[in-house]
């Protein structure tokens, strides 16, 4: 869940503005959706690691993004990979077989998710809440509408923090969770949703009083604290994304 | 000229629960607060401190759900009339819980986001997040999470928010609570410059009265919701038992001067350590009695051993703990102290599991914690959290204090009779059948700790037992545990207040960057003031008088002790 949020670093997505980076977001993310080439969504997911590799800190999260993403990912290849009564079986146990341009499809859907997933994570990563905030305002979204989205993220990891903090308190009065039966899982996990539950509403009612006393809607026009320029760099990193896309999309 | 003008202020809370009456929190309050002055507004849980300030600052009745009767005016403006966001203009309120309510990515955009929403420009907004960033300590911190600091740093922080859009009026909710003593010397010297610097009128709500007693020329004590005194601080200290009679701390330096009356015939009225010193000036000292150390007794049984255990947090550039040594006999009570971040916290959880050592071992009752998960340890270490929010989760009180017993397999009659003992040691039987979620913060603290002490368990460990709490429930926790230590229970504490160790404690250990720095008995420890100042601790107040005294070594470490030490004016050959 960490890995939703900002992490300090340099490169070159450090240095766009902040709708340059949501554009560039929409427009691979929509061609990740569309594309059907798995040599294609290969390609950009390889581009998508070069973009970033120089910066180390972004790089050190390469790996607990992947753990998250490894059982979905797995699934897909694995049943992406098996078809039914396939003449041309690699491999086959009773009816059902694996072939190989079963094998390159299953690739692609996972390339796709993965290239999907890696985009919004390096948008995230690095934009800070404030700078993605005034980049959705600055591109028409309603502020209130900016901060709630940007806020949701952060708080998904604060309630992270709050079930961890909550699952050790019903620990050390003896929970204990016998993870073979389902039915018994869901039962003992009761004393650890209802505190969260009841402490979700407690913050949110000290949120929503945080922002009263920090004067949100107290004029009708908000200013910023950031100046937010479309420079060259901005220009030129949209016009390549854009040749990129259109040079594989004509390829 | 008023600063804050309250009058006939009822505000009444809904009921919980259908078939329970509305909470009246204030009622007809009257208070006038002049312009540049200085009030500590002290009260037990529940006087109604917060409501106040919540008033004060317009949430009440604009944002709480709840009625209000009566009138409020800060800088002339009507807080009823008045939208909350303007009233941010003339008062600041930096609430007890300063962590939730920070919200941002960054220490700068939290300063920050006030400017905006008055629509100030961008380099305006920029001065003054410098300027209030550098007047609060805060500098170089500006793109730090604030989720990543310090309690102390945080509530620095949520001054600093209330502060950059330049109220008139700083409202402080219980601004020391859970601070370490550095982090509540810091906030006390930024209140005494914010106030000395700009005038500002401040209003402090606080049980901590040994920190407001510095800086407040007025007390405004609440109690039920109306106000029981309303003058100069001096007039209340020299009064002890009216603090007491609600539920109210001594500061150790006024105990003092009444011990010290009460024994010589003399009147002393002092409560700030310059006018102590001052007023016990050129006393000559009697030799402490140097009592001989207790024998010690090697031969109890080490219940839980730590052998070389180090631990470090993922990511983390420095270990948490790094090679701790030492052993708790069965039947000892143990303090631990030390600054925030110093590794107390990280060292209580080794003893019950959460955390298992990266390195060397925790033996708990035999059983090497590696080995064994926290349920399991829970049959032998139990732990009581400093927020009880972090656990209450039943639909009756009583389930909520059943449920550590029955994980642990107790049922039938030993369960009743076990919940029953629990309940009835802490008053709670009236409340059996209540939700434990909508009483009221004392009373959740002390069901946790009914559940705590139904676990009976031979080890207690407790993180902080005194947070939040006033002098009644303090005392009530602390003895209670004191009754179950009595019969073989095995205390283990993490606390900042130094009075609480004197006072229960047989061993202390202190922490520092992950160290074992110092242990010994308390006498030896608090009386230590170099080790103390290294470690970034304060001694107690009567300590570091007696050392303003020139007293020799051994320092005393509680009132009786300095009173007793004092020729012609203490408790010669008397009760000292």
């Amino acid at each position: 869940m960490d890995s939703l949020l900002y992490v300090p670093g340099r490169g070159i997505l450090y240095r766009l503005d902040p709708r340059t980076k949501l554009l560039w977001v929409l427009s691979v993310s929509i061609y990740a959706l569309i594309e059907q080439s798995t040599a294609v969504l290969l390609l950009i997911l390889l581009a998508l690691h070069l973009l970033i590799w120089p910066t180390p800190t972004v790089r050190a999260r390469f790996g607990s993004l992947y753990r998250t993403l490894a059982p979905l990912l797995s699934l897909l290849l694995v049943l992406g990979c098996l078809r039914w009564q396939a003449a041309d079986a690699l491999i086959a146990v009773g009816p059902v077989g694996v072939t190989l341009p079963a094998i390159w499809r299953a690739l692609g859907l996972a390339a796709r998710i993965a290239a999907l997933t890696l985009t919004l994570s390096l948008f995230l990563w690095s934009t800070t809440p404030g700078d993605a905030i005034a980049g959705l305002t600055r591109l028409g979204i309603p502020f209130t509408l900016s901060l709630a989205a940007v806020m949701a993220m952060q708080q998904i990891v604060i309630f992270k923090m709050l079930f961890v903090q909550i699952l050790e308190a019903q620990q050390s009065r003896g929970l204990v969770i016998d993870r073979r039966n389902p039915l018994r899982v869901a039962r003992a996990y009761i004393p650890v949703i209802v505190p969260l539950l009841i402490n979700a509403f407690r913050q949110a009612d000290e949120l929503a009083l945080a922002l009263q006393m920090r004067g949100l809607g107290a004029r009708r026009t908000r200013s910023s604290r950031r100046r937010l320029h479309m420079t060259a760099r901005d220009w030129l990193f949209i016009s390549a994304t854009g040749a990129v896309l259109c040079l594989l999309a004509c390829s | 000229m008023s600063a804050i003008q309250v009058e006939n202020l009822h505000v009444a809370y809904p009921a919980p629960l259908p078939h329970l009456s509305q909470i009246d929190a204030l009622k007809g309050i009257d208070l006038c607060v002049q312009a540049g002055e200085c009030v500590a507004l002290l009260g037990a849980v529940g006087a109604g401190k917060t409501t106040l300030c919540l008033a004060l600052s317009g949430a009440i009745p604009q944002a709480v759900d709840c009625t209000m009767k009566g009138r409020v005016t800060v800088g002339g403006q009507d807080t009823r009339a008045t939208p909350m966001a303007e009233l941010a203009l003339t008062v600041g309120l930096v609430p007890e819980n300063a962590a939730a309510y920070l919200f941002t990515a960054t220490v700068a955009d939290e300063v920050a986001f006030g400017l905006e929403s008055l629509g100030l420009d961008a380099d305006e907004i920029e001065r003054r997040v410098a300027e209030t960033l550098t007047d609060l300590g805060l500098d170089g911190l500006d793109n730090r999470a604030p989720q990543t600091l310090s309690g102390g740093e945080q509530k620095r922080l949520a001054m600093a928010c209330a502060m950059a859009m330049r109220p008139a009026i700083l409202l402080l909710d219980e601004p020391t609570a859970g601070l370490d003593p550095r982090g509540r010397r810091q906030i006390m010297a930024i209140i005494n410059r914010l106030r000395r610097e700009y005038g500002m009128t401040v209003l402090m709500a606080s049980q901590d009265i040994e920190a407001v007693v510095q800086l407040a020329d007025r007390a405004v004590m609440l109690h039920d919701g109306c106000v029981a005194f309303d003058g100069p601080l001096g007039a209340l200290l020299a009064q002890p038992s009216i603090l007491l009679k609600r539920g109210l701390d001594i500061p150790q330096l006024a105990e003092l001067a009444t011990e010290l009356s009460r024994h010589s015939g003399q009147t002393f009225t002092f409560y700030r350590p310059d006018e102590a010193a001052r007023a016990l000036a050129g006393h000559a000292e009697r030799p402490a009695d140097v009592a001989a150390p207790p024998p010690s007794d090697d031969s109890r049984t080490p219940l839980i051993v730590l052998d070389n255990v180090t631990y470090c947090y993922p990511e983390a550039t420095r270990p948490a703990l790094c090679g701790i040594n030492f052993q708790i006999a069965r039947g000892d009570w143990l303090a631990i102290i030390g600054i925030n971040g110093s590794g107390k916290s990280t060292l209580i959880r080794h003893l019950n599991g959460l955390l298992k050592p990266g390195s060397g071992t925790v033996w708990v009752n035999g059983m090497d914690t590696r080995q064994h998960s926290v349920g399991q340890l829970a049959r032998v270490v139990s732990y009581l959290p400093q927020n009880p929010d972090r656990q209450i989760f039943a639909a009756r009180v009583y389930d909520e204090v059943a449920y550590g017993p029955r994980q642990l397999g107790l049922r039938g009659t030993e369960l009743d009779e076990r919940v029953h003992t629990a309940l009835a040691m802490l008053d709670l039987i009236a409340y059996a059948e209540h939700p434990p979620a909508v009483l009221s913060y004392a009373l959740r603290r002390r069901v946790v700790l009914a559940a705590t002490l139904a676990m009976a368990s031979p080890v207690l460990a407790l993180d902080e037992p005194d947070v939040g709490l006033d002098r009644w429930l303090s005392e009530q926790m602390m003895d209670l545990i004191a009754q179950r230590h009595r019969q073989g229970t095995t205390v283990v504490m993490i606390t900042h207040d130094l009075r609480m160790v004197a006072r229960y404690a047989q061993r202390v250990i202190v922490m520092y960057e992950g160290q074992l720095v110092a242990q010994g008995t308390p006498a030896t420890i608090l009386a230590d003031v170099d080790m103390l100042h290294r470690v970034d601790l304060d001694e107690l107040p009567v300590t570091a008088l007696a050392r303003r005294l020139g007293l020799s070594a051994p320092l005393p470490v509680s009132v009786a002790d300095l009173a007793a030490r004092l020729v012609g004016i203490g408790t010669e050959g008397g009760d000292g």
